[in-house]
């Protein structure tokens, strides 16, 4: 017994040493993992008054914002494709033609969008989404270049008239939903 | 970035651990010395034994309870990308951990007392290194998904929770036979901390829902911190080109481990009970203590709470306004949810480990061969009787971040007169219902040597095992007559 003994432990020995074994493992496979997650958040609300589109009428009122969330870094070096929606609730009396230009750091164009907002009352909403990066044919850089956005809205109506509805105003809201590539 | 990514996943998937640190083999094997180490009240009758110093005791395990290698990297022709999503996004939650330890002794040396025979002193250093990062779930899932599919989902800043440290043990034990049937035993720890990091009490949440004036409004609520110590020492060591940091590394290393580093003070505790001739019941209650971190120390904070539905406008309030809108957003929201660094002192508590077990021997009784050098008569009940055979139970709990986390063990163990004792185990925990353990300690002459092994049947294929375990060790023990 005493001669066997060590064998017992030699052979648990070997068998954990040299039978133990192992599968095959391919972990350059990792190389083609993506992580692309689709992130959103609101950009900019606005509301401006009937009162105030009446005063600066015929005039159209324009207004630049700054948004530098499209031009941080992490945002622009990872960005894929999304979408712009932009909503107006529009109580006022007014027909009213809304431009959206996309402007650089420096202030130039690089994209528009225009909208016509039919009058109240009753409340007319208009919802809108714009597409960037493929597929939809425009162009992804526009997004990482912007810096603000310009608003510009335009009373295709007179400037007297006033909304039966209380407290009639323009609001514009707009979120903006993107994919991000943040393995590659 | 990727492969940064592929190191870190690979470490979690070899480096689990609360069964890792369950020495349910070793645990009350009473051949071996290193079993004093998880039960200071142990029924030793050595007579002095030493350990071969750097190699006396050596324990290794890793493992995870969420994914194996295998899940991902497997020559099974699936799209990675695919098994990523189902394994590790919707196959694991934020309960899995994914940690490991080893523990390598330095020395470790124990003699009975001249003057009290029931009296046994152990005492040593051991060098140890303890992780553990259970799955930030909601974390991974809103990097993964994103939040535009998850809308109203209120993802859980508090999945994030890790624990982590490098250090030596100094250690002296007193065991004392109190009486026939008890044994107990006590160990003062002093600690010297290499390396510490800790993030366990993170609360929060991050939710996108729809907005009150714009269409979405996102709402963070953090309560985050992450706590270090002994990292940026080395950081900088390494980032300075003026210092060689191979020397510069080892001298901060052998200065913390000179209990240079952060100190902290602790104790074990431990008995052993003799409820008859032949049934044994034994506990103890491991690492009772804490470390005070000073040295090198970093505390990172996120609190606060800001919701924001983007940047708000006014017309005509704001129109003449030069502010910076974007800037003054981002200023509010930094300002509601500030992020800081401090070098606050601050105290962690080790993981304390209890264990229990009860024993039962049966078969002939083994002579005790005293006055010979050539064999070992320890182990046994408190009499010093010996057993060929023994049966039992064993259970196993540590204190986690999440709580505590048990192990049920059985064991039966058989020796083949004193010269050699096998144990096995069957361990049943949440990560696995087929965990059989092995191992045996050989006394050849005054030389003891032990290995033992976890889950025998993930060496069938290491890479589709979620745990292995392996210690083994080489000591010199005397025996003689008392």
């Amino acid at each position: 017994m005493k001669k066997k003994s060590p064998l017992i432990l030699a052979f648990f020995i070997c068998f954990l040493s040299i039978f133990s074994c192992s599968d095959e493992q391919d972990f350059d496979q990792a190389r083609v993992l993506e992580v692309i997650p689709d992130i959103s958040g609101s950009v900019i609300y606005l509301e401006t008054t009937e009162t105030a589109i009446n005063a600066i009428s015929p005039a159209p009122i324009s207004q630049n914002i700054n948004f530098d969330g499209f031009a941080s870094g992490f945002f622009s070096d990872r960005v894929i494709s999304g979408f712009l929606k932009f909503q107006f609730d529009n109580t006022t009396s007014k027909n009213i033609q809304i431009r959206i230009a996309f402007l650089d750091a420096a202030n130039n164009p690089l994209d528009s969008v225009t909208i016509q907002v039919p009058a109240g009352p009753p409340l007319r909403r208009v919802d809108r989404e714009f597409f960037y990066g493929p597929p939809s044919g425009s162009s992804i850089d526009i997004i990482r270049n912007t810096s603000s956005l310009q608003l510009t809205f335009i009373n295709n109506s007179n400037n007297t008239s006033v909304s039966s509805l209380p407290d009639p105003k323009l609001i514009f809201k707009s979120s903006a939903s993107f994919k991000l590539r943040i393995l590659e | 970035m990727r492969q940064t990514l592929i190191i870190l996943i690979l470490f979690s998937l070899n480096s689990l651990s609360v069964i890792s640190q369950n020495k349910q083999l070793l645990y009350d094997f009473n051949e071996i010395p290193q079993a004093l180490l998880s039960n200071p009240g142990m029924s030793a009758s050595f007579k002095w034994y030493s350990g071969v110093p750097l190699v006396s005791g050596i324990s290794l395990q890793a493992g995870n309870s969420g994914i194996t290698s295998n899940d991902l990297f497997a020559i099974d022709g699936l799209d990675f990308n695919t098994k990523f999503r189902e394994k590790v996004i919707n196959g694991m939650s934020f309960r899995d951990e994914l940690s490991g330890t080893y523990q390598i002794e330095l020395l470790n040396v124990g003699f009975r007392s001249r003057k009290n025979e029931n009296v046994f002193y152990s005492f040593g250093a051991y060098n140890e290194g303890d992780a553990i990062v259970y799955y930030f779930e909601d974390y991974a899932r809103l990097a993964y998904e994103g939040n535009t599919d998850n809308l109203n989902e209120r993802f859980d800043l508090g999945h994030l929770k890790t624990r982590g440290e490098i250090l030596n043990v100094y250690h002296f034990g007193i065991n004392k036979r109190v009486s026939n049937r008890l044994v107990a035993g006590v160990r003062a720890k002093l600690y010297s901390s290499f390396v510490n990091f800790s993030s366990t009490r993170n609360k929060g949440s991050f939710v996108t829902e729809e907005g009150q004036n714009n269409l979405l409004r996102t709402t963070l609520d953090a309560d985050l911190e992450i706590r270090t110590s002994g990292i940026f020492e080395l950081k900088d060591v390494l980032d300075d080109a003026a210092v060689d940091n191979g020397s510069g590394i080892s001298n901060i290393l052998t200065r913390r481990a000179l209990l240079g580093g952060n100190l902290g003070l602790g104790f074990d505790l431990g008995f052993t009970y003799n409820l008859d001739e032949r049934t044994t019941v034994t506990g103890s209650l491991l690492d009772i203590g804490f470390i005070y971190h000073t040295k090198d120390t970093r505390t990172y904070s996120l609190k606060g709470t800001a919701s924001t539905e983007g940047i708000e406008f006014f017309i005509p309030a704001d129109s003449n306004n030069p502010e910076d809108q974007w800037q003054n957003l981002v200023d509010e929201i930094e300002a509601l949810v500030p992020y800081t660094v401090s070098s606050e002192n601050y105290i962690t508590f080790r993981p304390t480990k209890l264990n229990a077990s009860i024993r039962r021997d049966f078969g002939k009784k083994i002579d005790l061969r005293m006055n010979c050098y050539c064999t070992t008569g320890v182990g046994g009940n408190n009499n010093g009787k010996v057993y060929k055979n023994s049966f039992g139970a064993h259970l196993y709990a540590i204190n986690r971040p999440r709580g505590p986390q048990t192990a049920l063990t059985a064991f039966y163990q058989h020796r083949l007169g004193n010269f050699m004792a096998l144990k096995s185990t069957y361990t049943v925990d949440k990560f696995s219902f087929t965990n059989i353990g092995f191992g045996g300690s050989i006394q050849a002459g005054p030389v003891n040597m032990y290995m033992l092994a976890d889950n025998l049947l993930g060496y069938r294929n290491l890479a589709d095992t979620h745990y292995a375990s392996i210690q083994f060790g080489l000591n010199i023990i005397s025996w003689g007559k008392k």
